[in-house]
C-alpha cells in the first residue's frame, strides 16, 4: 500500500488495522534508517519501535500527516540523533561498544572495501554517518537528505565531504592494502 | 590512464565526481561494487522484525508508558529519603549523647556546692598526695 504524498487521517474505528498496514509497508525502511544511523541492531530495533508508537499516538489524536514516508524518515533520524545525545545513552552505553566488530548481519559484504567502509562508518559522527548512508546506499539527492535531516543542503554537503575525508583516512590507516 | 580505485568510486557516488577511467576492467569493478552496495540496501533482518512486531503490538495492547523517568524519579526519591534518614540517625545519636552529658551535669550540680577555699584545699591536698607518692 502506498501512503506517500497522501494527506493521511485515519478513522478511529479501523485504526489498528490501518496502523498495521502502515507498519508492514514501512518497517523495513524505518529499521534501515535507524540501523544506518546507529550501527547497532538492538538500538535500531528500539528506535523503530518508538517511531511506530509515535505514529500510533499521532493517528490516535487525529492529527494529519501530509507525507507519511517523509514523516517516518524525519522522525527516525531525529529520534536516533536525540538518542545519541540522550543522558541515558551517555550513561548506559558502554564505550567498548564502539570497538566491537560490526556483526555479519550488518556487514554482509564479500568485498573488503565494502567491509571496511561499513565497519568504519560507525566511527563517524551520527550526522555524517546518516548523510553518507542515505547518499551512498539509498542514492538520495542532496535536497531530499537535507529535508529529512532538517538541515540546509550546504550542511549536508559539508557532512558528506568531511565524513568522506575522515573515512578515507581511517580506511587508509587501518588497511594499507585497501589501495590497489 | 589511471584505473579507478575504491576512493574514486566513493567520490563518484557521494560527491558526483566523474570517474577517471571507463575501460572494461573498471566497468566490471563498478558492477561488482554496485552489487555489493545492493546487499546492504536490501538488508532486512527478518528475525528482528518478528520480535519487534510482537513487542510493538504488546505495547499498543498495554500502555504507552515510558518507565525511564519513573525509575529516575523513584531513584532520586530513595536517594533523598536515604540522605534524610541517615542524617536523622546521626542527629538522634547526638541528641542521646547530649542527654547523657546533661544528666551527668545535672547530677553534679545537684551535689552540695563547696566553697572556693575548700575546693582549693582539696585540690592542693590531692596534688601533694600525688607528688609524695
Amino acid at each position: 500500500m502506498e501512503y506517500e504524498g497522501i494527506l493521511m487521517q485515519i478513522e478511529k474505528d479501523n485504526l489498528k488495522e490501518k496502523w498495521e498496514e502502515i507498519y508492514i509497508s514501512y518497517r523495513k525502511e524505518v529499521l534501515w534508517i535507524a540501523l544506518s544511523c546507529l550501527h547497532n541492531l538492538h538500538q535500531a530495533d528500539d528506535i523503530a519501535q518508538d517511531v511506530f508508537i509515535k505514529l500510533y499516538k499521532i493517528i490516535l489524536k487525529e492529527k494529519k500527516i501530509e507525507n507519511l514516508k517523509g514523516w517516518l524518515y524525519k522522525t527516525t533520524i531525529r529520534t536516533c540523533l536525540d538518542f545519541k545525545k540522550s543522558f541515558w545513552n551517555k550513561i548506559f552505553s558502554k564505550k567498548e561498544d564502539y570497538d566491537l566488530p560490526v556483526s555479519e548481519e550488518i556487514n554482509p559484504f564479500e568485498d573488503n572495501n565494502f567491509k571496511n567502509l561499513n565497519k568504519n562508518l560507525k566511527k563517524l559522527a551520527p550526522k555524517q554517518r546518516i548523510a553518507i548512508s542515505l547518499r551512498f546506499y539509498k542514492e538520495m539527492k542532496i535536497n531530499e537528505i537535507a529535508n529529512f535531516m532538517d538541515i540546509s543542503e550546504s550542511a549536508v554537503k559539508t557532512h558528506i565531504s568531511r565524513g568522506l575525508k575522515k573515512l578515507k583516512k581511517i580506511m587508509e590507516e587501518e588497511n594499507e592494502a585497501y589501495k590497489f | 590512464m589511471k584505473h579507478i580505485n575504491f576512493d574514486d568510486y566513493l567520490d563518484y557516488k557521494l560527491m558526483e565526481k566523474p570517474l577517471p577511467c571507463s575501460c572494461d576492467v573498471c566497468q566490471k569493478k563498478i558492477k561488482l561494487w554496485e552489487e555489493e552496495r545492493e546487499k546492504f540496501k536490501k538488508f532486512e533482518g527478518n528475525l528482528f522484525f518478528k520480535k519487534q512486531e510482537k513487542m510493538i503490538l504488546e505495547k499498543l495492547g498495554g500502555k504507552f508508558f515510558n518507565l525511564k523517568p519513573v525509575i529516575a524519579f523513584a531513584f532520586s526519591l530513595i536517594l533523598i529519603f536515604g540522605i534524610l534518614i541517615f542524617s536523622n540517625i546521626k542527629k538522634s545519636n547526638k541528641i542521646e549523647n547530649f542527654d547523657l552529658e546533661y544528666s551527668k551535669l545535672q547530677a553534679f550540680y545537684e551535689k552540695p556546692i563547696l566553697g572556693d577555699l575548700e575546693a582549693c584545699s582539696i585540690f592542693f591536698e590531692n596534688n601533694l598526695e600525688k607528688e609524695d607518692i
